[in-house]
C-alpha cells in the first residue's frame, strides 16, 4: 500500500471515488489492492494505462474470500456488475462494497438485499424467489415441504397486503426492524 | 464510475442563495430526466401494448377515482407528485370498495391510491429516491476542475441533506414510500446512462457568482475536514482486523464479544489517561519534592499487614515473598501508588510574593476523578443505549422469527467454508426449533403435570437461591476469619523470625521437621489470605455450570426461555458476589461496630493503619485471582480439551468440542469490569491492570477461539445480546457506584495515610470547595445532600420514562393501525383492478385471488358491510394522521 496504488489511480479520481463511496482513502486502496490481487498483471496494466474500466470475469471476482462461500455470489455479482453479467469493473467491485460496508445506511442495504434476492428479477419476491433462498440459506438440506411450510410462515409473517408476494416495501419494513440485518448484510475487505 | 449517491432537490435545503441556484438547477435535471423518462415509459408501454399487465404490480389503477380522506394520508405517506398515467377512461360510475369507500364518480381528478408496492417511482422524484441509488457518471473526469468541484459539493449537500431527510422520515413513520430500485424496472446501466444525460446539462451551467463560490468553498472545506476527522476517528479503531478475522471464522455473534471487550478497552484506556495525569504524576511529583508541607506520612503506616508468606533470610526466599506479595497485594505493594494510601494529602502551591496560592488542590483532584471515572463508563453505557434505541427498539413489535432467520439471517461476513456450512446447519437447527416451539404451543398440558412442574421449579429455584445464600454466607465468614487471622500472623511474626534465626544449629531432620510445619501453616496463613477471593472466583465459574445442568431439569417448554433463565441466574449470582464481597469489605472498615473497630478495641491494637489500602488489596487480590482463574479454566476447558478431542479417538467420541457462549462470556467480562470500577478509587493505577488485562484476555481469547472453538450452536442475535450487555454493564455500574458513594460520604478517612487524612468525610474537599465558592451553589449542595431531593429526582426520571413508555406504546398502537390500513387499501386495489378489467372485458366481476369473497359480493350485501368498515377506517385516519407529526 502507499506510493504506488496512489499513483495508480490518480489524485482526482481518488477524490472522485471518496466522494461518492462511504470509504476513506485509505480504505479505497486497500480495496484496490485486494481488487488488484483477483489478477494482479490485468489490472496494474489496464490501470498503468489509466482505464479504470478493465472487467474482472465472474470467475475472477468470486476468488474473493467474502463471496467465495457466499450462497449468494452469483446474485451479488450480478446485481453489482453494469452489465448485469457478474463480470465486475473496479467502480462495480467498489460499489458493492461500499454498499456492503458498515457505514452504508440500512435502506441501502435493503434495497440492494431486495435486488439479490429477487432470483428471477421480476421486482417482488414471490414464492419461487422464496424457496430458493430457503434452500441457498440452508444449503439445499431440507426436504421441499418443510422448505414449502417456512414459505408459509414467512409469507404469514410478513406479506402485509396477504397477494402472496413480497413487494420492496414489505421487505425493506422487514429488514428495517431487524437490528441483525446491518450487521449480517456486511462485507468487509 | 457508478456511485453510491443520489442528486435530487429537498426542501430542507438552506435558504442561501447557493441553495435556490441550486436548487433551479436540480429542478431544470429533474424537467430533462422526466422527459427522458416519460420517453423511456412511452416506450415501454409501446413494448407492451396489448399485454395485460399483472395486476399487483401495475400502478394504472383506479383511473378516474379519487379517494378524499385516503389521498390525503397517501400524500403525507409518500407525497408523490407523479401521476400514473391513465391508460383509457372508465365509465362515470361511482364505485364501492371492499373497505366501503364510495369512490367519486367525477373522472376529472387524478388518483391517488398508489399504496405501498404499486408506486410508480421514478429515480428522479426527490422524496423517493434514496441517497444510494440514483447513480452519476463521473468517469471522464477532464471536464473542468471547477464543475467537478461544483458538482460535487453539490450532490454531497444534496446527499447529506437528503439522507438526513430521508432517515428522519424513515424513522418518523411506519410505511414509508418505496425506494426507486425496487419500484421501477430501470437497472442500474439505465440508470448510468440517464445520469450521463442528466450530467450534460450540469456541466453547461454558467460560472456561479462569487459569493455562491465562496459559500460552496466553504461547505466543501467543513465536509472535507469533518471527513478526515471521521476518517481519523475510523482508522484509530484498535483490532479492526483482529475482529473482522474472528468474525470470519466464527460469525457475527462472537464478534460481539470481541467489540465489547474493545469498547470496554476504550473506558479503560481513558479512565488511565485520567488516573496517569491527574493523580499518579502529580502524586508523584508531590513524594519525590519533600519540602513539601506533608511529614505525616510514615511509610511503615501503609502496611496493614505483615504478609512474609515464605520465612528466611536468603535471596530465594525473598523472590518467593516478593512475587506473592505481588499477587496477593500486600506487602511492598502497600507502600507504592497502587494505592490510595500512598497519595499525598497536601496541595501543590506556588509563592508569589508573599502569599502563597494553591495550584493543585491534590486531594480535590483525587476525589473528582474518581467519580470521573464512574461518569466516564456512564456516558458510554447511555450512548449505547440511545443508539440502540434509535435503531430498533421503537419499532419492534412482535418477533418474526422465520423471515428474520431466512431474509436477515445469511452472515455475508463469513469467509470460510465450514463456517459457512455451520451456519447453514445452524439455520436449519433454529428454523426446526422454532418449528417445534409453535407445535409445542398448541400442546396442552395436563394440569396434573402442570402442578408438578410448577412446584419442580419451586424446588429448583429455592435450590439456586439456597446456594448462593450458602456460598455467601461462607465467605462472609471466611472474610471475617481472614481478618481476624491475619492480625493473629501480624503477632505471631516475631516469633517466628526467632526460629529461622536458629536454623543453623539444627540438623537436617529437624530443619525438615521444622519446614514441613511451616509450609503447612504458611499453606493455611496463604488460604486465610486468599480465601475469600478463591471462593468468590470459584463460585463464579461453577455456579453458571451449575444453573445449566439445573435448567435441564425444569422443563422449560421453550430453549430460549430455559437460556434466558440460566443466564439471569448467572448474573444474579455475580452482581451478588461482588456485592457480597463490598458489603463485607464494608462491615469490616465501617467506622462503627466494624469488625476491625471491635478487634481494635478488643485487642487495644491498631489492625490496620489504612483501611483504604486494605479494600484496595482486597480487590486487587480478587482481581487477581479471577484472572488466574480465567486462564486457568480457558486451559482446561479449551485448549486441554481440544487438544485431547484431536488426538484421542475415545474422547472424541464422549466430549464434544467446545463452544463459545457468547452470553456466559459477557457476563464474566462484567464481573470483571465490576471489580475494576469497585476498586479504581481505593487504587488508581487499577486502571492499568485493566488496559493490560482487557488485552491480554483479547489476544488469549483470540488465539483460543481462531483454534479451539466452534461457532455457537444457536442463532445469537448481536442486537439482544448488544442490549443485553448494556443492561448489564449499567446495572453493575449503579452497584459499585452506590458502594463507592456509601464509603465517600459516610467513612472518616485514616489518620495517617492517603489524601484525604486529617479530614472527617472523604468527601470534604468537595464541600470545602463549593462553600468556599459562595451563595448559590453552596445552597444546592446544602439541599442536595438532603434525601428527599435525591428522592424527588429519581422520581422525576422515573416518571420521564414512563411518559416515553407511553409514548412508545402509542405510536405502536399507531403502526398497527397503519398496518391494518395497508391490508384494507390493498384490497381496495385489487377490486379496483378487478373492476375495471370487467369494464375492459365487458363480462362480470371475476373472482380475484385473494379478495374474490369481497368482489363476488352483491352491492347490497357489500353496503351492509359498508357501514362498518367506513366507521374503521375514519378511526385509522383520525389516528394516522396526527400521528405522522410525531
Amino acid at each position: 500500500m502507499g506510493n504506488s496504488e496512489s499513483a495508480l489511480i490518480s489524485e482526482k479520481q481518488l477524490e472522485i471515488y471518496q466522494l461518492e463511496t462511504f470509504f476513506t482513502r485509505k480504505e479505497i486502496l486497500h480495496i484496490y489492492q485486494s481488487f488488484e490481487n483477483l489478477n494482479p498483471d490485468k489490472v496494474r496494466e489496464a490501470f498503468m494505462a489509466g482505464n479504470y474500466q478493465v472487467k474482472m470475469d465472474y470467475q475472477e471476482v468470486i476468488q474473493l474470500a467474502e463471496l467465495k462461500y457466499s450462497p449468494f455470489k452469483d446474485r451479488i455479482c450480478r446485481v453489482f456488475s453494469e452489465d448485469q453479467s457478474g463480470d465486475m469493473t473496479f467502480s462495480d467491485y467498489l460499489d458493492m462494497l461500499s454498499v456492503m460496508s458498515m457505514q452504508a445506511p440500512k435502506d441501502l442495504k435493503a434495497a440492494y438485499a431486495f435486488k439479490i434476492y429477487d432470483f428471477n428479477d421480476d421486482d417482488e419476491i414471490d414464492r419461487t424467489d422464496l424457496d430458493e433462498l430457503v434452500n441457498r440459506v440452508t444449503g439445499f438440506r431440507m426436504k421441499t415441504e418443510d422448505v414449502d411450510g417456512i414459505v408459509d410462515e414467512i409469507l404469514k409473517e410478513c406479506d402485509m397486503d396477504e397477494n402472496g408476494t413480497l413487494t420492496a416495501a414489505e421487505f425493506e419494513d422487514i429488514l428495517h426492524k431487524s437490528p441483525e440485518f446491518s450487521a449480517n448484510f456486511n462485507i468487509e475487505v | 464510475m457508478d456511485f453510491v449517491k443520489g442528486l435530487f432537490d429537498s426542501d430542507k435545503e438552506s435558504d442561501s442563495g447557493s441553495a435556490k441556484k441550486n436548487r433551479q438547477k436540480m429542478n431544470k435535471n429533474f424537467d430533462k430526466a422526466d422527459k427522458y423518462n416519460s420517453k423511456k415509459k412511452a416506450k415501454k408501454d409501446e413494448d407492451v401494448t396489448g399485454v395485460p399487465r399483472r395486476p399487483n404490480r401495475s400502478n394504472k389503477v383506479g383511473p378516474g377515482a379519487d379517494v378524499p380522506d385516503q389521498s390525503v394520508a397517501m400524500n403525507n405517506l409518500d407525497s408523490s407528485e407523479d401521476m400514473p398515467e391513465i391508460p383509457m377512461r372508465p365509465k362515470s360510475r361511482a364505485v364501492i370498495l371492499p373497505s366501503g369507500l364510495i369512490i367519486g364518480s367525477e373522472d376529472d381528478s387524478s388518483v391517488h391510491t398508489s399504496t405501498l408496492s404499486s408506486h410508480s417511482s421514478d429515480s428522479f422524484n426527490p422524496r423517493n429516491g434514496l441517497p444510494g441509488l440514483a447513480r452519476i457518471e463521473v468517469e471522464d473526469v477532464d471536464n473542468g476542475l471547477v464543475e467537478d468541484d461544483k458538482k460535487s459539493s453539490t450532490v454531497k449537500r444534496q446527499v447529506r441533506t437528503l439522507d438526513g431527510a430521508g432517515r428522519r422520515k424513515s424513522s418518523a413513520h411506519f410505511g414509508r414510500s418505496v425506494s426507486a430500485p425496487a419500484g421501477e424496472k430501470l437497472s442500474l446501466a439505465e440508470r448510468r446512462t440517464l445520469r450521463r444525460a442528466e450530467r450534460v446539462g450540469v456541466v453547461e451551467k454558467k460560472q456561479l457568482p462569487f459569493f455562491t463560490r465562496i459559500a460552496y468553498e466553504f461547505t466543501m472545506g467543513i465536509q472535507k475536514t469533518t471527513r478526515k476527522i471521521q476518517e481519523g476517528f475510523r482508522n484509530a479503531q484498535i483490532w479492526g482486523p483482529s475482529i473482522k478475522e474472528l468474525e470470519g471464522n466464527l460469525g457475527s455473534g462472537v464478534s460481539t464479544y470481541f467489540r465489547v471487550l474493545r469498547w470496554l478497552l476504550k473506558i479503560n484506556v481513558i479512565s488511565m489517561v485520567m488516573a496517569l495525569g491527574l493523580i499518579a504524576t502529580p502524586g508523584i511529583w508531590m513524594n519525590e519534592h519533600h519540602d513539601l508541607p506533608d511529614t505525616s506520612l510514615n511509610k511503615d503506616d501503609l502496611n496493614c499487614t505483615n504478609p512474609n508468606f515464605v520465612e528466611g533470610n536468603d535471596t530465594a526466599a525473598d523472590v518467593a515473598n516478593y512475587i506473592l506479595q505481588f499477587l496477593t497485594g500486600q506487602g511492598w505493594m502497600e507502600g507504592t501508588a497502587l494505592y490510595l494510601g500512598w497519595y499525598p494529602a497536601s496541595n501543590i502551591t506556588r509563592t508569589s510574593g508573599d502569599t502563597e496560592k494553591t495550584t493543585y488542590n491534590f486531594p480535590l483532584a483525587y476525589l473528582l476523578v474518581g467519580l470521573a471515572y464512574f461518569l466516564v463508563a456512564l456516558m458510554f453505557i447511555l450512548n449505547n443505549i440511545a443508539r440502540l434505541f434509535k435503531k430498533s427498539a421503537a419499532e419492534k413489535i412482535e418477533t418474526k422469527t422465520y423471515s428474520e432467520l431466512i431474509l436477515t439471517g445469511w452472515d455475508y461476513t463469513i469467509q470460510n467454508k465450514k463456517t459457512a456450512q455451520l451456519r447453514s446447519t445452524t439455520v436449519i437447527k433454529s428454523l426446526k426449533e422454532a418449528l417445534s416451539n409453535d407445535a409445542q404451543k398448541f400442546v396442552k398440558i395436563s394440569f396434573k403435570k402442570e402442578i408438578g412442574i410448577i412446584v419442580l421449579r419451586v424446588c429448583t429455584n429455592c435450590v439456586a437461591v439456597a446456594a448462593m445464600i450458602g456460598t455467601v454466607f461462607l465467605y462472609y465468614r471466611e472474610v471475617v476469619r481472614g481478618t481476624s487471622e491475619d492480625a493473629a500472623n501480624s503477632t505471631n511474626a516475631c516469633g517466628e523470625k526467632l526460629e529461622t534465626a536458629d536454623f543453623s544449629n539444627l540438623t537436617d531432620i529437624e530443619i525438615n521437621e521444622i519446614s514441613a510445619e511451616l509450609i503447612t501453616r504458611e499453606l493455611a496463613r496463604f488460604w486465610s489470605s486468599y480465601s475469600a477471593s478463591i471462593i468468590v472466583s470459584l463460585s463464579n465459574i461453577l455456579f453458571p455450570i451449575f444453573f445449566e445442568f439445573l435448567g435441564q431439569y425444569e422443563f422449560y417448554r421453550f430453549q430460549s426461555t430455559r437460556i434466558a433463565i440460566t443466564m439471569v441466574r448467572s448474573f444474579v449470582m455475580k452482581l451478588f458476589s461482588v456485592c457480597v464481597f463490598l458489603y463485607v469489605l464494608y462491615q469490616a472498615t465501617k467506622p462503627s461496630g466494624g469488625i476491625m473497630e471491635t478487634w481494635q478495641r478488643d485487642n487495644n491494637t491498631l489492625l490496620y493503619n489504612c483501611w483504604e489500602n486494605y479494600i484496595g488489596a482486597q480487590l486487587y487480590q480478587l482481581c487477581i485471582i479471577d484472572f488466574i482463574v480465567f486462564c486457568t479454566s480457558l486451559f482446561f476447558s479449551e485448549v486441554l480439551r481440544n487438544i485431547l478431542i484431536n488426538n484421542i479417538k475415545w474422547f472424541r467420541s464422549k466430549v464434544e468440542q467446545p463452544e463459545f457462549n457468547i452470553p456466559k462470556e459477557i457476563l464474566d467480562l462484567c464481573y470483571k469490569q465490576m471489580i475494576f470500577w469497585s476498586a479504581i478509587f481505593f487504587s488508581p493505577l487499577m486502571c492499568c491492570v485493566a488496559v493490560i488485562e482487557v488485552i491480554v484476555i483479547f489476544y488469549l481469547r483470540k488465539a483460543s477461539a481462531l483454534r479451539n472453538v466452534r461457532p455457537p450452536q444457536k442463532v445469537v442475535l448481536t442486537s439482544q445480546s448488544s442490549s443485553m450487555v448494556n443492561a448489564v454493564f449499567l446495572v453493575s455500574l449503579i452497584f459499585v457506584f452506590v458502594f463507592v458513594g456509601l464509603v465517600i460520604f459516610q467513612f472518616k478517612p485514616s489518620a495517617h495515610c492517603g489524601p484525604f487524612r486529617g479530614k472527617t468525610k472523604i468527601h470534604e474537599p468537595l464541600g470545602l470547595l463549593i462553600e468556599n465558592s459562595g451563595g448559590f451553589k453552596t445552597y444546592i449542595y446544602d439541599n442536595l445532600k438532603m434525601t428527599a431531593v435525591i428522592v424527588s429526582i429519581v422520581i422525576i426520571v422515573l416518571l420521564i420514562i414512563y411518559y416515553f413508555k407511553s409514548l412508545a406504546a402509542s405510536r405502536n398502537l399507531t403502526i398497527k393501525l397503519l398496518r391494518h390500513q395497508i391490508k384494507v387499501e390493498h384490497v381496495d386495489k385489487q377490486f379496483l383492478i378487478e373492476h375495471i378489467k370487467s369494464q375492459i372485458t365487458g363480462k362480470p366481476v371475476q373472482e380475484g385471488k385473494k379478495d374474490g369473497t369481497v368482489s363476488r359480493m352483491s352491492h347490497s350485501q357489500l353496503s351492509g358491510e359498508l357501514a362498518n368498515k367506513t366507521k374503521k377506517n375514519m378511526t385509522i385516519h383520525r389516528y394516522a394522521n396526527p400521528s405522522l407529526k410525531i
